[in-house]
């Protein structure tokens, strides 16, 4: 049986880290597209049909990806596509953000992953992940 | 002559509230750790004078800014802690940021206005650096103060015993060949002797936490040996040890030197405020309360203890007694030890002036060990 492919979109605008971590997730996951801000990624979704969304939260600004993320899932049309922020801020400020997602609502994504973690551990976290929503 | 007000003394005495803002920007400009609040709008609404050097200042350009037209790390973590803030996150929140070469820790706090809306936010910067050293000062202070703790209660359980022993054998001396005090006060001799021995002991055995030896003792045996080891202090200073035991064969289950120690220390306290005084007198009752609590009252018509001190009287470290008599250990030692014993102190005032010093412990009946 021939495997799933999924699309995923990367939201992030530093080209080093997605150079790095796409050959990873293409080789697992499937097709896997870019934006580096706010407004490509928009521009993405109205187009094409995503599966999950891999998401920094310093865009522009420092804190564009979270507001991105509660306007995307505010909005009945994307509200369902899963979302991982996948940021270095709590390994570069310990703000402790990644406990707190949920926490009255602060965050309504699905899943916060640092940066530092191993390509191959990211892959196979999402791709549970995608299993398990179908 | 009046003494001269200690530092602290002047620190209260113009501790006054704020009045005016002037005076609030004056103490936060003297804070080591940098101050930054955040209005609604997320400008700069004051900066002290640490946040002014950590920011590069002036204070002039950075005042009325809004956080995202700063540049650096300062900026980002501020405008995600306040995003979070705002966003239902509680506060405080910590985090951390370099600025010029200093590495900090950095604490935001909400404010809110009167309706509950966001007001702004609170910025405290601090140098990690000078936090780590001051936890190293105060660490250092602990364990001073565990030392002198330790020293000062060794000090306390060996003097108490001693002054017993010395007037012992003061009498012995200043009876030579009277068999009759001999055979009194050597008993009294061998007992302090055995006291100081357990304590010394004690502190030998202090890091293991040793047991207390603890056996079924009758607390009438022990409150009188205790009375009889005080009585020659009390006749020196024309004071009348008067004692009622109501339950004479009442037993607990005890360390019997730890009670005694506890019994004595209360005696030599109700002698202490007898001091001057030719009419002093101490009534000791041992009655039992529901045949389960055995019940000690220590009562003196000394000075007394006022209301407001009392509440302190068992904590370390507190005296009453003037530099160097007290080391404000034995009440709190006494304390804990009858904590250990299941039982209670504690002190009321006695009607006509003095104190009531009053120990419960729990009865010890055959059969039912409760330790």
């Amino acid at each position: 049986m021939a495997r799933r492919q999924w699309r995923i979109l990367i939201v992030d605008k530093d080209t080093d880290y997605v150079v790095s971590l796409k050959p990873f997730l293409e080789a697992k996951l499937g097709r896997v597209l870019w934006a580096k801000s706010e407004r490509q990624a928009q521009a993405i979704l109205d187009k094409e049909e995503i599966d999950l969304i891999l998401l920094e939260i310093m865009l522009a600004e420092p804190d564009g990806g979270l507001r991105w993320c509660r306007n995307l899932k505010a909005d009945g049309r994307f509200d369902s596509v899963p979302v991982f922020l996948l940021s270095c801020v709590d390994e570069r400020f310990s703000l402790g953000l990644k406990n707190k997602l949920g926490e009255n609502g602060y965050c309504p994504a699905e899943g916060f992953l640092d940066k530092s973690t191993q390509p191959a551990e990211i892959v196979t976290h999402l791709e549970k992940f995608l299993r398990s929503h179908g | 002559m009046k003494k001269a007000k200690t530092h602290s003394q002047h620190r209260q005495a113009s501790m006054s509230p704020v009045k005016d803002k002037s005076e609030l920007v004056s103490l936060l400009d003297h804070c080591r750790h940098g101050v930054v609040l955040l209005d609604a709008e997320d400008r700069l609404a004051y900066v002290n004078s640490r946040a002014v050097e950590l920011l590069d200042g002036p204070a002039d350009k950075l005042l009325g800014q809004t956080i995202r037209k700063l540049s650096g790390d300062f900026s980002a973590v501020t405008i995600l802690a306040i995003d979070a803030l705002r966003n239902g996150i509680e506060s405080p929140l910590t985090g951390r940021c370099n600025l010029q070469n200093a590495k900090l820790s950095v604490h935001f706090s909400r404010s809110i206005d009167g309706s509950g809306n966001y007001a702004g936010t609170a910025v405290l910067l601090e140098d990690q650096e000078q936090q780590g050293d001051s936890c190293g000062h105060m660490i250092r202070a602990e364990k001073m103060a565990i030392l002198g703790e330790l020293a000062a209660a060794v000090a306390h359980e060996i003097n108490n015993p001693l002054g017993g022993i010395m007037e012992s054998v003061r009498i012995i001396r200043d009876n030579p060949g009277n068999w009759e005090k001999i055979n009194r006060f050597l008993p009294l001799i061998m007992q302090g002797l055995e006291r100081i021995q357990s304590s010394v002991q004690r502190v030998l055995t202090f890091g293991q936490r040793a047991p207390a030896k603890r056996q079924s003792v009758r607390l009438a045996d022990v409150v009188f040996q205790s009375i009889e080891f005080l009585r020659p202090r009390a006749r020196l200073q024309q004071a009348r040890i008067n004692s009622s035991i109501e339950a004479p064969d009442v037993r607990v289950y005890a360390d019997s030197h730890a009670i005694s120690q506890t019994i004595i220390n209360l005696l030599n306290n109700a002698l202490d405020s007898l001091v001057g005084r030719r009419d002093g007198q101490i009534d000791l009752t041992m009655t039992l309360d529901n045949d389960q609590t055995v019940v000690l009252n220590i009562a003196d018509n000394g000075c007394g203890v006022p209301g407001h001190l009392r509440e302190k009287i068992f904590d370390p470290f507190f005296t009453t007694k003037s530099d160097g008599k007290g080391t404000g250990l034995g009440l709190s030692i006494s304390a804990n030890m009858i904590a250990e014993h299941r039982g209670t102190i504690s002190l009321n005032p006695r009607p006509g002036g003095g104190s009531i010093f009053t120990v419960t412990l729990p009865r010890y009946e055959s059969g039912k060990e409760n330790k």
